[in-house]
């Protein structure tokens, strides 16, 4: 089976985190399978024309750490119409800001006889836009119209984003998609470990406290308001620090400001951007809890990062959190600091509750990126399996 | 355009979108019609006559989307204001020549057709900045680039000067 997949986003961006990650983690995978014939695409959008990257190089940059990613570009290419008949377009990387819109790209694929598969995070544009910038969501309406009407079969991380999808296409009177869930892996790249160093100073500002970690981009969406108003209101005269480890990201100007001028910031409160995997590593396994208040996620893989490292983790109390997270977490009204406070508060005061939920949560056993991506290629294959139901509607 | 009626999911998956933005007390700003407008044909070869029919904020909305891909700034909207009581025709041929003689929009390969605005026949197809290096073909230009990258600020300036602009 030809399977074609437009990394154009991955090829593009110099750091790997969320969805970089999964691309990289499931097509270094994806290129050993026997049965598949993995054509990868880097849109050159000067040219109107796919360049076609190289397996190996691609493979040499992403797991090994060799060359570069525009080393991995050939010289040949591709035009939409050269996807032959029969072969599988499969979607998984970050494409909806993409100049080549998918309401353009996808009815050429069908028609020219092309299945269409494709990855979909969540829809977190759709349901809450809020949270979103507008030219995302702006992008982002056309990228999941286009699959809602063109796509053969979606793939999802979790039931509660297919539930979503499933809610979207009800509410549309269109046709459910055959959707199938793959959870995500979440094992760390070998490499990562080896190569990197832990940022010594992260290392100090960890070992002066006990204290509670949040890691991922800092967004409206994923509400770190809420773990300061737990702090400045019910946490501040204990012996507990709070490490926020992300990059500033969209619309948290307000937020930024409050935790500059916070009388605590670098005292008790600290703030690590672009900390390498190594230290967020460290970070993860000397953490005494891992707090996670957001208001939505596609899977919440801080979750699963934690649990792999032994910490405990607090998070919302939203479907998409207690799937992934089940009765190994603790959750909390996301609207509620003193919610989240006193399960803090609980851990903090009860050593032996404490490290007998730590204890429970070394039999949590997370996916790995095969199990994720033998999946995928087992929805793949499925597109030719003649038995297959093609919709669960 | 093409049949609106094969593009009703991008209008029902905007409402969707769009009441759930009510429900928290925010605005969307674009509409329903700007979604289903950016649906329509390719996205290297903008045909100006199907923004023709907007009023003078979503045809500043849809000209920055199509043609720079990208929203416009808030800077674009507040010098765009005194312009927008403007008659349609005006407001539209100024916006475009604008966008259309712009640095960013002769960095892309965006080619806009029927640009009715413009009264020279000849000028009825206007495309992003031709330059050598766009006639090199990809092999080449990787090589050029990674060549170029290890030079000094300098020597860049020229070869951008010599080789046009859309070569980073």
């Amino acid at each position: 089976m030809k399977v074609y997949i437009d990394i154009s986003s991955l090829m593009s961006v110099s750091f790997i985190t969320g969805i970089q990650r999964v691309v990289r983690e499931v097509i270094i995978r994806m290129l050993l399978e026997k049965d598949f014939v993995i054509i990868l695409l880097n849109y050159d959008d000067k040219n109107e024309v796919f360049q076609i990257v190289n397996n190996e190089k691609f493979t040499l940059f992403f797991r090994d750490d060799i060359d570069t990613a525009i080393d991995a570009l050939t010289s040949e290419l591709c035009l939409i119409d050269d996807i032959p008949s029969g072969a599988v377009f499969f979607d998984i990387d970050s494409v909806w800001m993409s100049i080549l819109k998918r309401s353009y790209l996808l009815p050429k694929l069908k028609e020219n006889g092309v299945r269409i598969a494709v990855q979909i995070y969540d829809i977190i544009p759709i349901t809450q836009p809020q949270y979103c910038h507008q030219s995302t969501v702006f992008g982002f309406i056309n990228y999941l119209s286009s699959n809602l009407k063109y796509a053969d079969i979606i793939m999802v991380s979790t039931q509660s984003t297919l539930t979503a999808i499933n809610d979207l296409t009800d509410r549309l009177k269109i046709n459910r998609i055959n959707g199938v869930v793959v959870p995500l892996g979440s094992d760390f790249k070998k490499t990562d470990e080896q190569i990197e160093q832990i940022d010594e100073e992260v290392a100090f500002i960890a070992k002066k406290k006990k204290y509670i970690l949040m890691v991922g981009t800092i967004e409206p969406r994923k509400n770190h308001k809420l773990l300061l108003d737990a702090y400045d209101n019910y946490l501040i005269d204990k012996e507990i620090n709070i490490i926020i480890a992300g990059r500033i990201g969209w619309n948290v100007n307000e937020f930024e400001k409050r935790l500059q001028a916070h009388s605590k910031f670098n005292k008790s409160i600290f703030h690590i951007n672009g900390a390498n995997d190594a230290t967020i590593d460290y970070l993860y396994r000397n953490a005494f809890l891992v707090a996670f208040p957001t208001y939505n996620e596609g899977f919440g893989l801080p979750i699963i990062e934690a649990f792999e490292r032994g910490t405990p983790v607090v998070a919302s109390d939203i479907d998409v959190l207690k799937e992934v997270g089940g009765d190994f977490c603790q959750y909390f009204d996301p609207d509620n600091p003193k919610a989240l406070a006193d399960l803090i508060l609980e851990n903090y005061e009860n050593e032996q509750i404490y490290y007998q939920r730590k204890r429970r949560i070394s039999d949590y056993e997370p996916f790995t990126w095969d199990q994720s991506t033998q999946l995928m290629i087992d929805a793949l294959n499925s597109l030719y399996d003649e038995k297959r139901i093609v919709t669960d509607n | 355009m093409d049949d609106m009626e094969d593009y009703s999911i991008y209008g029902g998956v905007f409402d969707v979108a769009n009441q759930n933005m009510t429900a928290s007390k925010h605005f969307f700003q674009f509409r329903r019609e700007e979604i289903m407008l950016y649906a329509v044909g390719d996205p290297h070869n903008v045909d100006l006559l199907n923004l023709m029919d907007l009023d003078n904020s979503q045809f500043l909305f849809m000209a920055y989307v199509l043609l720079l891909q990208r929203f416009p700034e808030s800077l674009a909207y507040h010098r765009w204001e005194k312009a927008g009581k403007l008659p349609k025709t005006i407001f539209q041929k100024q916006v475009l020549r604008t966008i259309l003689r712009s640095h960013e929009f002769s960095l892309n390969s965006i080619k806009v057709y029927n640009n009715y605005t413009n009264s020279c026949k000849d000028d009825m197809t206007i495309s992003g900045q031709e330059s050598s290096y766009k006639n090199l073909d990809n092999y080449q230009k990787m090589w050029i680039y990674k060549f170029y990258q290890r030079l000094p600020v300098k020597f860049r300036l020229l070869i951008k000067k010599i080789m046009g602009y859309d070569m980073i």
